[in-house]
């Protein structure tokens, strides 16, 4: 009954990069002196648990490279050795390594063995070095040979043995009623050889609901022992019937490759005085968590559609029957419409917790830029401080996956060309350090993400005269503020003067627009010449409904996303006027806005072709608005977004199409695209 | 949870006796459960213990955890090599909060 673990392959390396990620931010929080006890832990229960799943799986070159990590780690932990800047940076650089180690194996690609080596070796030096009380990270050549040549020697010495148990040891509530003591088991197998426990205790209550006569305890136990199954199994014997008892024979420690023995070196030559309580004290519940809490469950996203997409479908059809309800009559039909109204209800909860299950929240984006900035601050020269707020605020985990890349974009400008060096920060009479602030915030029906810093912001001028010099802008144009920032979005701009390898190529912010606009969002700039930058990026929750107003046109029905429109009206003759160049022009709020007229723009036959018959919607997309001509308005509803992109093809000025209650199908206006394809018809 | 014994008013003394087994589990449970909201630092001293098993460290365990939880202090008095080895063995050294040794 061969157990195929291949099929946990999948979850162990999602959960491990999760881990990793996690372990990242947790070092990039440690103080460097004065670490945070439970940071630590964090650290250490993280390793372990990436240590313990590559063993269980078989992955021996990343175990091995963890447990000289989980080593160095448990000597931070017992306050035998100080967090260091140079240890921060090695310990950053392991977790690069072991992703770059997880991914190898996932991909079977071979991995760098020469970068790992190195790294390992790296990370004994400074376990050795805080033994020998130096305070240095580096080994002096000495030092360096001493490790070399013991690691042969226990690497000889060890040849041909080391086996390995995983022991998963779980007792059931009655073990301590029936007069057993998992201690006195685990003291046992401690004798057996070289014990490495994890408690488990996240079953284990509050003390006001605990029952001190049930075990809640459990443990996962690597014994390094040339004992017999057999043997570890007698120790368990008077708990038999009490407990759960798996034992896994793991693969042989001397078959590690990567730096043969080192692992060994460092458990019975470096730190012998701890070797009995190695790894002893390695709690567990963080381990777990971090692996999967055990109140939740992983989901694939491919199954939250296909609900999110039934939910749609019920919708229509729960529409559809409203629809109908109406029109009948009769007796029952009083009380049939009272059901649809409840069904309605019901089914926009279903939905709405539909859209719950989707959402994440944006720390899952945030949590990369503490290294990110770590690192590229280190790179520049400079200080910075990265202030997040807002990491807990949810959105649509499509439209989070989506504003990653754009996000990094921006923070990546704040760090090279907003924040200045030290020296120009204090000869500006700033503060040497400078600020990036991240903050994100629910504001109406929208996430607002801000990238702010407190750099040198931008220069007017200086983006004037560089749009000017490309073409962009013609020299006898004159453009307010806004606009003159808002060119630094334009295709092929980039303000810096210099262009290094971080940013400044000169693509970027247009593809960062881009890609905000995708996601039916915008984003602004605010800036002041001396004291900083700040992009304000607004995006719809979700990208799977949308709140609409559907207008007809002719025989059509469109839906205009009600976030986009500021109001509908009546013309009088009146206000409506004919502009060279710009066609028709409408008065609007000491305004002259151009009309877009729908029917023209999709080829439908209009039932009112004059301005006064029909209704004008005041749209606005891109800071830009415009009246959009239709015959009527219809109701406000939200609709399901059905791609037309997949169904169809792309259409300009077509965000998406839905399902209406009649079963007819409803283009969704893009209203953003409206105005621009609307405008250039103008212009032409 | 502190790690010495020093300053701060203290709530309580918990004295644990010389055999903690399962026994004495319930009867410790229901002398630590009125310490559980206590302001003021809980000491436990475990200077007297010669034996204890898991059921008293289980106990110990939810007790030094909520009260992590409420953001109060838990302080171990007489640390000895019993309860270290307990702790170690367990797995429970770090959840404890245990102080090294030396500092006992």
């Amino acid at each position: 009954m061969a157990l195929d673990l291949a099929q946990f392959h999948d979850a162990f390396f999602e959960e491990s990069f999760e881990a990793l990620d996690s372990m990242e931010s947790a070092l990039l929080k440690l103080n460097i002196g004065s670490p945070e006890p439970e940071l630590i832990n964090t650290i250490f229960r993280t390793a372990h648990s990436i240590k313990g799943g590559s063993a269980t799986f078989g992955f021996t070159e990343v175990a091995s490279f963890t447990h000289t990590l989980e080593t160095l780690l448990d000597e931070l932990r017992g306050n035998r050795m100080q967090v260091s800047k140079s240890i921060m940076d090695l310990l950053l650089k392991t977790v690069d390594v072991m992703r770059d180690m997880l991914r190898a194996v996932q991909t079977k690609v071979p991995v760098d063995a020469q970068r790992i080596a190195d790294l390992q070796f790296d990370l004994e030096v400074a376990i050795i070095n805080k033994s020998a009380g130096g305070a240095a990270s580096a080994a002096t050549p000495a030092q360096a040979e001493a490790i070399t040549a013991s690691a042969k020697s226990i690497d000889e010495e060890n040849s041909g043995n080391g086996k390995s148990w995983l022991i998963s040891f779980k007792p059931y509530p009655q073990l301590f009623a029936h007069g057993n003591d998992p201690l006195r088991m685990l003291r046992e197998l401690s004798e057996l050889g070289s014990m490495d426990v994890v408690a488990q205790y996240s079953q284990v209550p509050s003390l006001r609901d605990l029952d001190p006569e049930s075990c809640l305890l459990s443990w996962e136990i690597t014994l390094d022992s040339e004992v017999t199954r057999d043997v570890i199994a007698h120790v368990f014997d008077w708990a038999e019937g009490d407990c759960h008892l798996d034992i896994i024979e793991q693969a042989s420690a001397s078959a590690t490759t990567i730096v043969a023995g080192d692992e060994d070196l460092i458990v019975s030559n470096v730190v012998p005085m701890k070797a009995a309580g190695k790894g002893a004290d390695a709690p567990a519940e963080g381990n777990r968590q971090s692996v999967g809490d055990s109140s939740s469950i992983r989901v694939s996203i491919e199954k939250i559609d296909e609900l999110m997409n039934t939910v749609g479908e019920l919708v229509i059809t729960q529409s559809m029957l409203g629809q109908l309800g109406t029109r009948l009559e009769g007796s029952t039909a009083d009380e049939l419409r009272s059901g649809l109204a409840q069904l309605e209800r019901n089914v926009r909860e279903l939905q709405e917790s539909v859209m719950r299950v989707r959402m994440l929240p944006i720390s899952f984006v945030f949590s990369r830029f503490p290294r990110m900035v770590r690192d590229l601050s280190h790179r520049l020269n400079k200080e910075i401080e990265l202030k997040m707020t807002g990491e807990h605020t949810e959105l649509d985990k499509t439209v989070l996956e989506k504003i990653g890349d754009p996000l990094i974009h921006l923070v990546r400008n704040s760090v090279d060309h907003g924040i200045e060096k030290p020296e120009v920060r204090k000869a500006a009479g700033k503060s040497p350090i400078g600020t990036v602030h991240l903050d994100a915030y629910h504001k109406g029906g929208n996430i607002t993400i801000e990238v702010k810093d407190d750099g040198g912001g931008m220069n007017k001028d200086k983006i004037l005269a560089k749009a000017r010099d490309r073409g962009l802008v013609n020299a006898n144009d004159v453009l307010t503020d806004e606009q003159i920032y808002d060119l630094i979005f334009v295709p092929g701009f980039s303000t810096a003067d210099v262009t290094t390898d971080v940013s400044g190529r000169g693509v970027g912010m247009d593809v960062v627009r881009r890609n905000v606009k995708e996601l039916g969002g915008n984003i602004e700039v605010r800036t002041e010449l001396g004291k900083g930058s700040r992009f304000v990026i607004t995006l719809p929750l979700t990208l799977a409904i949308v709140d609409g107003q559907s207008v007809a046109v002719g025989s059509e029905t469109y839906i205009v996303p009600l976030t986009a429109i500021i109001e509908s009206m009546q013309l009088k003759q009146s206000m409506v006027n004919l502009v060279a160049g710009r066609g028709e022009v409408f008065r609007f709020r000491d305004e002259y806005l151009p009309v877009v007229r729908l029917h023209q723009m999709f080829g439908v036959r209009p039932r009112a072709t004059n301005l006064t018959e029909g209704l004008l919607m005041v749209v606005e997309g891109e800071g830009r608005r415009v009246g959009l001509f239709v015959d009527d308005l219809l109701g406000q509803q939200q609709v399901v977004i059905k791609s037309l992109e997949t169904n169809y093809r792309r259409v300009e000025g077509v965000s998406g199409a839905t399902i209406l209650g009649d079963g007819s199908v409803a283009l969704i206006l893009d209203v953003p695209g409206i105005i621009r394809v609307g405008t250039e018809r103008l212009a032409a | 949870v502190k790690q010495s014994a020093v300053t701060d008013t203290i709530a309580a003394t918990v004295v644990l006796p010389v055999q903690c087994v399962l026994r004495d589990a319930v009867e410790l449970k229901s002398r630590l459960l009125p310490q559980l909201d206590a302001e003021d630092t809980v000491q436990i001293d475990v200077s007297k213990v010669e034996r204890i098993d898991a059921s008293v460290m289980q106990v110990l365990l939810a007790f030094v955890r909520d009260r992590t939880q409420r953001q109060r202090q838990v302080e171990w008095l007489g640390m000895n090599e019993v309860m270290m080895e307990a702790a170690r063995l367990l797995g429970l050294n770090a959840e404890l909060h245990l102080p090294a040794m030396e500092a006992a």
